[in-house]
C-alpha cells in the first residue's frame, strides 16, 4: 500500500522547496520536488543600465551572496571588453575562497548537523567546560524550540562524541562572522559585496587588511583541519550506509574556476555516462516542461502538470550533477579520492560522498589562497575602470563557480540598456524538475530512498536534499 | 544575584553595550532586563517570503553584536526557516504551538506578492493567504530588510509579482499590530538585534521615525560620511584606481538621500563600509531602492534623479 508523504517546508535550506514522495514499502517510489518562491529577477534587470546587474543579480541570493556578484561582473566584462588587471582577480578569488570555505561549514554544521547529531546530549554533560556548561544551561531553561523540536530518527547519541560536534555548531557561526569581516575588508561588506564592479575591486588594498586576512585566513584553516574535516568524517563512520544513498546519475559538470594566478585551481568538464568531455555551451538547453512558464518562458502559475517555479537545464538532454563533488570528480582530486578510499567508499554520486567533497575542497582552497595573498602585488593596480556613459551594445557570458556548483551569468545590451539577462544557477541544475522526460538530479537520488522513522515526515529525504545544499532563492530568482 | 545600584547601572550600560553596539540605547534599558528570567524571555519567530535569506545570514554574522550572545541571552529564538531542526508537519506543528503559547515577536523577511499569489507557497497555501493570520497572534512585528519594509527588488521594475511590503499587506488584510522596519538589503544586524532587544528590555517601541527607528537612522549618510571634506573642497573620483579617497558623488552616490547612521556604525564587526572601500553607497536603505534610474550614475543623467534638486544645490 502506497503512502504520500509530502514536505513542506523543507526547512535548514535556502528558501521555499516542497517534496513530495510516494512511499512504497518503507521505499521511495515516486518524487516530485517543487520550487516554490519566484520573483522575475531577469525581467527586474531588463531595460536598466548594464552596470545595475553586479549589483542587483548579486541580491539574487543572501546565502552564496558574493558569487553572483562576481559571475554578473566577469559576464560585463565581457561586454564591456574591460577585464580586470590580475591583482583585481586574485582580491576576487580570495573573497570567493573565503566564502566558499566559510559557507561550507555554514551548509554542514547549521543545515546538515541537526539531522545527524542529537543534541539533546548536551543536557548529560557533567564536565567543566565553561563554554558548554553555558550551553546546557541556555538550552535546559529556556528551552529554545528550534533546537528541541526535531524530526524522528536515528542520530549519533554518544554523550562526547555528540558534545564535540555540538559545540563546533556554535564555534562554527562565530568562524563564520569572522570570514564574513575578512570578505568584508576587500570587498566593502558581507552579504553583498560593493567593492566588485567590473574592471576589478574598487577596494584600496593597504598591507594592514592583508595582514588582517591572513589572520581570518588562520583561523579558518584551524578550523577546518581542527573540526570541520574530523567531524565530517565522524559523521560518515556513523552513517556508513548514505555512500550508497542518494546517488544521481553520476553525470557531473564543473566549471573550471579559480585561475587568477594562470593554472585553474579547479579542472573544468563535463563527466557524461562516464566519459570527461570538454564543456561546450551550445549544448545547454532550458527546459519548462514541469515548471510554471509558457513556451515563451513567461511565468505561468496555472499551468497544467507543473509543479515547480525551477526550471530544467539539460546538457546534450541529460540531467548533470553540480557542486563540490562534481568539482572534485571531474577534477579528479587525489584527496578527496584518499579520504574516500580510507572511508572505503565508492568515488561516486551519494549523499556522503557530497559532505567529504566540501571538506576535501576547503583543504584545497586553503592552500590556494595563501598562493594568493602570497601573490599580490603592492603597486599593480586592482581596477580598469569601465566608462560607465558608454552606450554599449553587445552580449557577454561569466563562468563563475558557487559553493553549490557551477554558475553561469549571461548578459545581453543595447545601446547602454540591458535586453536579456539570463542566470543558469547551481541548484537549477541539481533541483530542476523533470524535464526532457527525465526526472532532476535531486529527484533521481532520492528514488528509492529508505523511509523508515516517521509515517508523515522522512529525516532520510531530508538528509539527501540538503546534502546538495539547496538555494530555491538562486534557482528560481 | 544581588546588586546594589552602582552595580546595577554599570550592568545596564555592559549589557547595553553587548546588544545595542555603543551605548545606543543604555539610559532606557536600565529596568528592562531586571525582569528577564530565562523562561520568561520573549519567543521569536522568523518568517520568510520573497527574500533572498540574505538578512537571517547577515544577522548571524553580527557586527558589534553577536547572534549567539543574542539568542542565548536576550530572547528565545523558537522557529527559524533556515535553523530549526524539524521540518515539514512537525516544523509547521512547532510554528502553531509557540504562537499559541504565548506573546511573541514576528520577524518578517522578504516581500509579499499580491499579484500572482503562486509566487510565495508555505505548506501549501499562498503565503499571501497565511501570513496574516500569524501576524494576527503576534505581540509585535519586526520588517527585516528593504523587501519586507518597502518592496524592494521583488517590486522593482515590471514587478512581475505584484509584491508588497509587509505594511501594505498588513493593511489589505487587516492586521493591526505594531510595526517597526529595520530596512537595508541586507539589514544590518545591529539594527535588527538592537531593535529587538530594545523592545525586549523596555516593553516598548523605539522612537520612531516613518516607521523606521530613529537611533539607527538619525542623518544622511552624506552628513556622516569620511569623506565630507573631499566633497567639501571638490574633490571627486574620476578613476576608481587613481584616487581612493575623494568624494564619490559623481559617480552616483546615494549617502546624499540615504538616511543611516553606516559610516559610524559600520559592518562585519566594523571592519569596513561601502564608501570606505571607494565604491558608492547604492541606498540599499532608501525606499526607492533599487531606483529607476541606473545606480551608478553617468554624469548626464543627473536631471532624472529624484535628489537633482539637492545634488544642483550642493554643488553651487
Amino acid at each position: 500500500m502506497s503512502k504520500n508523504i509530502a514536505i513542506e517546508p523543507l526547512t535548514r535550506i535556502e528558501g521555499h522547496l516542497k517534496v513530495e514522495t510516494e512511499v512504497d514499502n518503507g521505499k521511495v517510489t515516486d518524487v516530485f520536488i517543487s520550487g516554490q518562491m519566484y520573483r522575475g529577477f531577469e525581467k527586474f534587470l531588463e531595460n536598466r543600465h548594464p552596470v545595475d546587474a553586479a549589483r542587483i543579480a548579486q541580491r539574487v541570493c543572501g546565502v552564496c551572496h558574493e558569487v553572483h556578484g562576481v559571475a554578473s561582473v566577469l559576464a560585463l566584462e565581457e561586454l564591456y571588453k574591460n577585464p580586470s588587471p590580475k591583482n583585481g582577480n586574485i582580491l576576487r578569488d580570495m573573497i570567493l575562497g573565503l566564502h566558499l570555505i566559510t559557507d561550507h561549514f555554514l551548509h554542514f554544521y547549521t543545515l546538515s548537523v541537526p539531522d545527524f547529531v542529537d543534541f539533546t546530549q548536551i543536557l548529560n554533560y557533567s564536565g567543566n567546560d565553561t563554554n558548554i556548561l553555558s550551553l546546557k544551561n541556555w538550552v535546559a531553561k529556556t528551552k529554545p524550540q528550534f533546537v528541541l523540536k526535531r524530526n524522528q530518527g536515528n542520530y549519533i547519541t554518544n554523550t562526547s562524541t555528540a558534545l564535540g560536534i555540538v559545540a563546533n555548531y556554535f564555534q562554527a557561526l562565530k568562524i563564520r562572522s569572522m570570514g564574513a569581516s575578512g570578505i568584508a575588508l576587500i570587498g566593502a561588506k558581507a552579504p553583498f559585496a560593493h567593492a566588485i564592479l567590473p574592471g576589478g575591486v574598487t577596494t584600496d588594498i593597504t598591507p594592514d587588511k592583508l595582514m588582517y586576512y591572513h589572520k581570518v585566513l588562520e583561523a579558518v584553516k584551524n578550523f577546518t583541519v581542527n573540526c570541520y574535516i574530523p567531524d565530517v568524517m565522524t559523521v560518515a563512520k556513523h552513517f556508513p550506509e548514505y555512500f550508497k544513498i542518494g546517488v544521481s546519475y553520476n553525470n557531473f559538470y564543473a566549471n573550471q574556476t579559480f585561475k587568477s594566478l594562470g593554472n585553474p585551481l579547479f579542472k573544468g568538464g563535463i563527466l557524461l555516462n562516464g566519459n570527461k568531455e570538454k564543456f561546450s555551451f551550445e549544448n545547454v538547453k532550458e527546459y519548462y516542461d514541469k515548471s510554471f512558464y509558457n513556451a515563451q518562458g513567461n511565468p505561468d502559475p496555472k499551468k497544467k502538470g507543473a509543479y515547480s517555479w525551477t526550471k530544467s537545464p539539460r546538457y546534450k538532454g541529460e540531467a548533470v550533477e553540480v557542486g563540490p563533488l562534481a568539482r572534485m570528480i571531474v577534477d579528479g582530486n587525489p584527496y578527496f579520492k584518499k579520504l574516500m578510499a580510507d572511508m572505503k567508499a565508492p568515488v561516486q554520486s551519494s549523499t556522503m560522498a557530497r559532505h567529504v567533497a566540501r571538506a576535501a575542497e576547503c583543504r584545497m582552497l586553503l592552500d590556494h589562497m595563501y598562493n594568493l595573498l602570497d601573490s599580490y602585488r603592492f603597486g599593480e593596480p586592482t581596477i580598469h575602470q569601465v566608462d560607465f556613459s558608454r552606450k554599449v551594445s553587445g552580449r557577454g557570458t561569466g563562468f563563475s563557480i558557487a559553493a553549490r556548483g557551477a554558475l553561469i551569468h549571461q548578459i545581453e545590451a543595447q545601446n547602454g540598456k540591458i535586453t536579456r539577462y539570463n542566470m543558469i544557477v547551481p541548484s537549477t541544475w541539481n533541483f530542476g524538475p523533470e524535464g526532457n522526460g527525465k526526472k532532476g538530479v535531486v529527484e533521481k537520488s532520492i528514488l528509492g530512498a529508505p523511509v523508515a522513522y516517521s509515517s508523515e515526515n522522512s529525516i532520510e529525504v531530508g538528509r539527501i536534499i540538503r546534502s546538495y545544499d539547496p538555494c530555491t532563492a538562486c534557482s528560481v530568482h | 544575584m544581588k546588586m546594589n545600584r552602582r552595580q546595577f547601572l554599570e550592568n545596564c550600560a555592559k549589557v547595553s553595550t553587548l546588544v545595542f553596539g555603543s551605548c545606543v540605547f543604555t539610559n532606557e534599558i536600565a529596568e528592562g532586563f531586571t525582569r528577564l528570567s530565562e523562561s520568561q524571555r520573549p519567543q521569536l519567530i522568523f518568517i520568510q517570503s520573497q527574500c533572498c535569506t540574505g538578512c537571517s545570514i547577515s544577522a548571524t554574522y553580527g557586527n558589534e553584536e553577536d547572534f549567539i550572545d543574542f539568542i542565548s541571552n536576550i530572547v528565545r529564538l523558537q522557529v527559524h526557516p533556515n535553523l530549526s531542526f524539524s521540518q515539514g508537519v512537525d516544523y509547521m506543528k512547532s510554528i502553531e504551538e509557540v504562537s499559541n503559547s504565548g506573546p511573541f515577536y514576528l520577524v518578517c523577511e522578504g516581500s509579499v506578492p499580491a499579484g500572482m499569489k503562486e509566487a510565495c507557497i508555505f505548506n501549501d497555501v499562498p503565503m499571501y493567504d497565511y501570513l496574516h493570520k500569524l501576524m494576527k497572534k503576534a505581540a509585535a512585528i519586526v520588517a527585516s530588510g528593504t523587501c519586507a519594509c518597502y518592496g524592494g527588488i521583488p517590486a522593482s521594475n515590471q514587478n512581475v509579482t505584484g509584491a508588497i511590503p509587509i505594511d501594505t499587506y498588513m493593511k489589505r488584510q487587516g492586521v493591526n499590530k505594531p510595526l517597526i522596519k529595520i530596512p537595508g538589503c541586507p539589514i544590518n544586524p545591529d539594527r535588527l538585534l538592537g531593535t529587538v532587544a530594545y523592545i525586549v528590555a523596555t516593553g516598548k517601541i523605539p522612537e520612531l521615525s516613518g516607521g523606521v527607528p530613529k537611533k539607527y537612522y538619525p542623518d544622511l549618510i552624506h552628513n556622516q560620511c569620511g569623506r565630507y571634506q573631499a566633497f567639501n573642497q571638490g574633490h571627486y573620483t574620476k578613476n576608481f584606481e587613481k584616487e581612493k579617497l575623494n568624494c564619490l558623488l559623481k559617480n552616483g552616490c546615494r549617502g546624499p538621500v540615504t538616511y543611516s547612521d553606516c559610516p559610524t556604525r559600520r559592518w562585519n564587526g566594523k571592519v569596513n563600509v561601502c564608501i570606505e572601500s571607494n565604491t558608492p553607497c547604492i541606498g540599499c536603505i532608501h525606499k526607492d531602492f533599487p531606483f529607476k534610474t541606473a545606480l551608478y550614475l553617468e554624469e548626464e543623467s543627473f536631471k532624472d534623479m529624484t535628489w537633482s534638486e539637492m545634488k544642483k544645490q550642493l554643488e553651487k
